[in-house]
């Protein structure tokens, strides 16, 4: 009786001490963290990233408002072209998030002054309701006035292709970024832009 | 000196020229790559601008130069620009030797192009010293 005790004891004092020894090597498995310049480079899997991202629009933005159709649209109105961002499509087999550079692309053109942007279709039916909403709850000097709204000069659109080439561990990928900017009324394209990423990745 | 001794030393001048050559072809193209890589490597900031004429707008080129205007050479040989004014310039940038060649739209509303040359006096990770050669006014300026 006092045996059976004993080693009863004795499986509990173990199972005490593996639970200890496993709660301490848990803690000493540390998890690094850091905070990052986010302008910093840093490729992990060699797929799109957020440097990719500012790189294209930046590049784009640039060469979008540095082109004559702004200064051709401005001359013959006298006043700042109104665009709205249409659909970018991503045609490469990776998820790309193109809302990450339109929105920056859409940051730099309300910035320079040199072009007024208007929202695009999705956050304009929201608008519409809340001005719809209005009309019955609002008062009336403060109610916003419903087909008041700025219609847009040009749409940007654009796509996002990838070309992969691969052999063994080694795989080059080639992104293509192309934007194009059509004038709403007469259905010219009135500047395209490309912007291309060419990677090299050894697994 | 014999005739044939003068050959064979000529000879071997030669082929120590022939194999002096393509290494100091292939040591340019290093340096070349090396210089772009740095230059693609990050986005530049104007610290220091000074010219030697100022013209009535302090304007360079009919482009404003001045601290806090940015400047992105990127790996495939299109750089942007933009300066305080958000004024923007955009085209392909080219490295020739000490030289970088920017070949950009004209500002205005024809499709011109032009270009600007300056002369790289300092290029390192956290620097880039520029001394602008044409079209006048020169001057210089420092990126960081």
């Amino acid at each position: 009786m006092y045996k059976i005790n004993e080693n009863k004891m004795t499986s509990k004092l173990n199972l005490v001490v593996i639970l200890l020894i496993a709660g301490l090597l848990g803690s000493c498995a540390t998890r690094k963290v850091m905070r990052l310049d986010p302008n910093e480079q840093i490729d992990l899997s060699g797929r799109w990233n957020d440097v990719d991202s500012k790189q294209v629009a930046e590049q784009m933005s640039r060469d979008v408002l540095s082109k004559p159709w702004l200064i051709r649209f401005e001359g013959n109105n006298e006043r700042p072209p109104v665009v709205i961002i249409g659909i970018i499509i991503n045609r490469t087999s990776e998820h790309i998030e193109a809302e990450t550079f339109v929105k920056d692309v859409e940051i730099e053109f309300i910035n320079s002054g040199k072009v007024r942007v208007v929202a695009s279709d999705l956050f304009r039916e929201k608008l519409r309701e809340e001005k719809q909403q209005q009309q019955l709850n609002a008062t009336v000097e403060s109610q916003k006035r419903i087909a008041a709204e700025l219609g847009a000069d040009f749409m940007l659109f654009g796509t996002i292709n990838s070309t992969i080439d691969e052999l063994k561990k080694e795989r080059v990928v080639n992104y293509k970024i192309n934007l194009e900017l059509i004038n709403l009324e007469s259905t010219e394209k009135v500047w395209i832009g490309d912007k291309e990423i060419k990677k090299f990745i050894k697994n | 000196m014999k005739t044939s001794q003068i050959f064979s030393k000529i000879l071997a001048l030669l082929v120590l020229l022939a194999l002096l050559f393509p290494t100091n072809t292939q040591a340019q193209e290093r340096n070349k790559r090396q210089q772009e890589s740095l230059l693609s490597a990050r986005k530049w900031t104007i610290v220091t601008v000074k010219r030697k004429k100022l013209g009535k707008l302090k304007k360079m080129d009919g482009f404003r130069l001045e601290v806090g205007n940015e400047f992105s050479l990127g790996i495939d040989h299109k750089f942007g620009y933009k300066n305080n004014d958000y004024e923007y310039m955009s085209g392909k940038w080219i490295l020739n030797g000490k030289e970088l060649l920017l070949v950009h739209d004209a500002r205005d509303a024809t499709n011109r192009l032009e270009n600007t040359i300056y002369k790289i006096k300092k290029l390192s990770k956290s620097e880039l010293y520029l001394k602008r050669i044409s079209p006048s006014p020169k001057g210089k300026i420092v990126f960081k």
